[in-house]
């Protein structure tokens, strides 16, 4: 009941949403190139088979983008929390990392690595590690006082502390950092696409396409696909996730 | 002053904890805090003494002194003779923490095993203290549920019995019940006494509650705040084994009425 609850409000909140953009677009109060939802919904209609087409690839990699970046977060985050004076570092290398403009960054990779999946694999990783790696190390290095005294009193090594308790204790934000991550990775990829870092095929290539052919309806398409898509990608995260945080979750 | 460090080494009958001329600092210059000056008493080997105070007058840091996970500016500490840190460094002590402790990931029994699996004990060796503590602590049934589905009484029981499963030599208490409601508490009051008399073990209790430390121990020592000082030792003259009866004797307020007179006079000064 509460669950159904939940649901009606946002629905609710949506479909009003879209009522009052399509009212506008009839009543000729919004720019010519916005387009209107109906507009939207027959360009997916007519274009579906063009559209997976051009998502597909952009998935694949933002999905491999995202486990590169997981694995080299998780890899700097244990790092840190078997050698706390790393940290600093880390954070400092990880923020430059995380503000580099990707935009910019595409051509260079081009230069280096040639055009094509591995650029797009490498932005959508660049652009969901930040979370991931704040997450894990503010996790790991965040325990409850009592519980690290507690494991001092027992004389516990650093490998204990660390496998006992400081990753049990992560988990809730490690996985937020996962989940907050999801759509960065998708963006990323779109955003080496749409800055030409991965030839014909791509979402962000379409949309660019479309963008610049001044095609109003493919253009707003392309968008309502990728928000469709990093909505997906924080829920998908979540429902992977949901077994450890229901494991290690602490209620 | 040093009388307390004669034959430190072989010294093995003179149990209890003997803590002499304490004082604890923390911070430097002018943010210094004095959290502890001066303080000496002993508890006798087996014994149970509680510490009470006002707020902030140093008895969480009394306990975390004795057990080595603080270090004093000055003075000493010794346990059966010997340096907390080396009791610590051999898993004698138990402590059961203001708000338990327990790690939410893992089951009552395995929080309770945590100690052994520390200290690399097969808990297979040990698994019939496991379950003897379990029932001593009278949580048969609820082995597997995890500490959010147990009441707060339940889950100082568990913190209790993990700090005595690899038989300490101290427990240490630091206001164990002291979320809980009036009846929960005298009920774990009397179930932590014969959990002691059962286990011999030396224990210190910090607690706010008056009538708690008149039911539970030998001694009762009393701080006072800013910095923390010994305002009185009192002794309790009540008969082992207690009861919830002798609560009601003129013995029992008598001794409540000299731990209030000392609290309240150090709070007039
Ligand atoms: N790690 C620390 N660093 C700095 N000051 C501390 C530290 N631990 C305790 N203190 C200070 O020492 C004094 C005594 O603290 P302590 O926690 O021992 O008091 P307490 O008697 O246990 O109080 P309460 O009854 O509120 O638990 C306080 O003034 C506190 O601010
Ligand atoms: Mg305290």
């Amino acid at each position: 009941m509460k669950r159904l609850r939940d649901l009606v409000l946002p629905a609710v909140v949506f479909v009003v949403a879209i009522a009052v953009w399509q009212s506008a677009h009839s009543a000729g109060s919004l720019p010519r190139s916005v387009a209107s939802p109906a507009q939207i919904y027959s360009e997916l209609l007519d274009r579906h088979e063009l559209l997976w087409f051009h998502s597909r690839p952009t998935l694949i990699s933002s999905l491999w983008g995202f486990l590169a970046a997981a694995a080299a977060a998780f890899g700097l985050a244990l790092i840190v929390a078997f050698a706390p004076k790393m940290g600093r570092s880390v954070y400092a290398a990880a923020v430059v990392v995380a503000s580099v403009p990707l935009i910019a960054l595409t051509p260079i990779l081009v230069l280096w690595l040639e055009r094509g999946s591995a650029v797009r694999i490498t932005i959508a990783a660049i652009a969901s590690f930040f979370p991931m790696l704040i997450g894990a190390i503010e996790g790991l290095t965040h325990v409850s006082k009592d519980r690290a005294e507690l494991f001092e009193l027992l004389s516990a090594s650093r490998w204990q502390r660390v496998m006992r308790l400081q990753m049990p204790s992560a988990v809730p934000l490690a996985v937020a950092g996962l989940r907050a991550a999801g759509a960065g990775a998708i963006l990323g990829a779109i955003i080496a696409e749409w800055s030409g870092g991965s030839g014909a095929r791509g979402l962000g290539t379409l949309m660019s396409t479309a963008l610049f052919g001044f095609n109003v309806p493919l253009t707003w398409l392309t968008i309502a696909v990728t928000v469709v898509l990093s909505i997906g990608a924080y829920f998908v995260v979540s429902l992977i996730t949901s077994v450890a945080i229901r494991r290690f979750g602490h209620v | 002053m040093m009388t307390a460090d004669r034959h430190d080494t072989h010294d093995t009958h003179e149990g209890g904890i003997h803590v002499k001329d304490v004082c604890m600092r923390f911070g430097k210059g002018a943010d210094a805090v004095i959290a502890l000056d001066e303080v000496s008493f002993d508890v006798a080997d087996g014994g149970f003494a509680a510490l009470i105070g006002p707020s902030g007058c140093g008895k969480s840091t009394m306990l975390r002194l004795i057990a080595d996970l603080l270090q004093p500016t000055k003075g000493s500490v010794t346990v059966g003779g010997r340096a907390p840190s080396e009791l610590r460094s051999q898993r004698r002590i138990g402590f059961v923490f203001q708000d338990h402790a327990l790690l939410p990931w893992r089951s009552v029994v395995d929080n309770i095993r945590l100690p052994l699996q520390l200290s690399r004990q097969r808990s297979s060796d040990n698994r019939a203290g496991v379950s003897d503590l379990i029932k001593l602590v009278g949580l048969e049934g609820f082995e597997a549920a995890r500490p959010a589905e147990l009441s707060g009484g339940m889950r100082q029981r568990v913190a209790i019995a993990r700090a005595l499963v690899l038989a300490p030599e101290v427990l240490l208490l630091d206001e164990p019940f002291g979320a809980l409601d009036e009846i929960t508490r005298q009920r774990l009051n009397l179930e932590l006494l014969r959990i002691w008399s059962e286990t011999g073990t030396t224990a210190v209790l910090v607690t706010h509650s008056l009538s708690e430390a008149a039911l539970l121990a030998d001694e009762v020592i009393v701080l006072s705040a800013r910095p923390g000082r010994i305002q009185a030792c009192i002794k309790v003259p009540l008969q082992r084994p207690r009861t919830l009866e002798q609560m009601k004797t003129a013995e029992f307020h008598t001794v409540e009425n000299a731990l209030r007179e000392a609290l309240f006079g150090e709070a007039l000064q």
